[in-house]
């Protein structure tokens, strides 16, 4: 009876767990039957801060090239592609324009790497705990998309993108 | 002959991992870079964020990583200001308060960030330095940290430009000399064992 007691009991927390997981938004967004969006997020900034960046996974499960051509969000009034690039030790950005996305192709945007760049905050922005988003593919749809805001402290320090160019160019 | 061969492939397939973890100790080492000899910055006269003169006198008695950046900077600086601060904390466990490094944010944005660096990087640490001012004596630091930086103004009027700059972090020790460079990928803890070593081996 204790035995049936305990299991039960193991049960019931694993299940709770498992519902707490299931209530993270922003695990998996299915944007339509052939785009894909992971783990869309954005690290909070202070309010002074004149940009904001966003990241996520997209991947193309269809067999077409599929073209991300616009990029909007209510809370700014520019948004883009773009890529960070280390050469020679120095940073810069580069605007990407369209999103070009092979069949099956999955292009994941992290810091420093490929990323959403947010400019020109509108009011509403810093109490925002998601930021909504708008692609608009070459064909006329549009997928919409939340980033959700995550504390800076949760930008991963793991691996920054174009690490080994700028190694390699010191040598 | 056979049997020579089979020697040989087991003396290959043994050669590997140990070619493979000399790359890898070489690819790390390869973002840490301990100048022969340190280096002493030059004179130069900024402002802190608080609008206090911020000279070389100021980096005297404590160990800094000065990382040049612009609060602007969507994804570079908020990443490597992060990166710096997991740096911090891994150190924290093996090391004294007062040896762990200050950090220094120079902006090479004063027109932009002059207003707002005192609340953009304390919604980072209350800890966190921020210098700017003069383009030229910002010039002599960036000069004297053997660095580059371009404001990208696509034209004169330009407000929402991009700013190109060095990504490396400068090791600064007690008397304002540099000794070291480190360079992304910030790994926190290699990184963090690293900057261990180097400041233990100033101070014995």
């Amino acid at each position: 009876m204790i035995v049936f007691f305990r299991l039960s009991l193991i049960c019931l927390v694993m299940a709770l767990f498992m519902l707490s997981q299931w209530g993270f938004a922003d695990a998996e967004q299915h944007a339509n039957k052939e785009i894909f969006i992971n783990n869309a997020w954005s690290p909070a900034a202070p309010p002074v801060a004149p940009t904001r960046v966003g990241y996520f996974s997209i991947t193309n499960f269809s067999d077409k090239t599929i073209a991300i051509v616009d990029i909007t969000s209510p809370l700014f009034t520019q948004a883009s592609f773009h890529e960070t690039h280390i050469v020679d030790g120095v940073v810069s950005m580069k605007a990407l324009g369209k999103l070009v996305l092979n069949p099956k192709q999955e292009l994941i945007f992290e810091p420093g790497g490929m990323h959403l760049m947010l400019m020109n905050a509108k009011a509403g922005l810093a109490q925002a705990k998601s930021i909504p988003l708008m692609l608009g593919l070459e064909d006329g749809q549009k997928i919409n998309l939340e980033l959700l805001v995550k504390a800076p402290g949760t930008i991963a320090a793991s691996k920054m993108k174009n690490a080994g160019q700028s190694a390699h160019a010191h040598h | 002959m056979k049997i020579k061969s089979r020697w040989l492939s087991q003396f290959l397939v043994l050669l590997l991992p140990l070619f493979l973890c000399g790359q890898l100790t070489y690819a790390q080492s390869d973002n840490h870079k301990t100048l022969k000899s340190p280096k002493p910055l030059p004179e130069f006269v900024l402002n802190d964020q608080f609008g206090k003169f911020f000279s070389k006198d100021k980096l005297k008695g404590k160990w800094s990583m000065i990382f040049i950046g612009f609060a602007a900077c969507p994804d570079a600086c908020p990443f490597t200001l992060a990166n710096l601060e997991a740096v911090r904390a891994d150190m924290g466990f093996r090391m004294r308060p007062d040896n762990i490094p200050n950090i220094i944010f120079l902006s090479v944005d004063p027109d932009r960030d002059t207003p707002l660096l005192k609340e953009y990087l304390y919604y980072y640490h209350p800890e966190y330095i921020g210098i700017t001012g003069k383009v030229s004596e910002i010039d002599k630091l960036i000069k004297g940290l053997d660095a580059y930086y371009k404001l990208d103004k696509k034209t004169p009027t330009d407000t929402a430009y991009n700013v190109v700059h060095s990504g490396k972090v400068a090791v600064i020790n007690p008397e304002g000399e540099i000794v070291a460079e480190i360079s992304p990928p910030f790994k926190p803890h290699s990184t963090g064992e690293y900057l261990i070593n180097l400041i233990r081996s100033f101070d014995s």
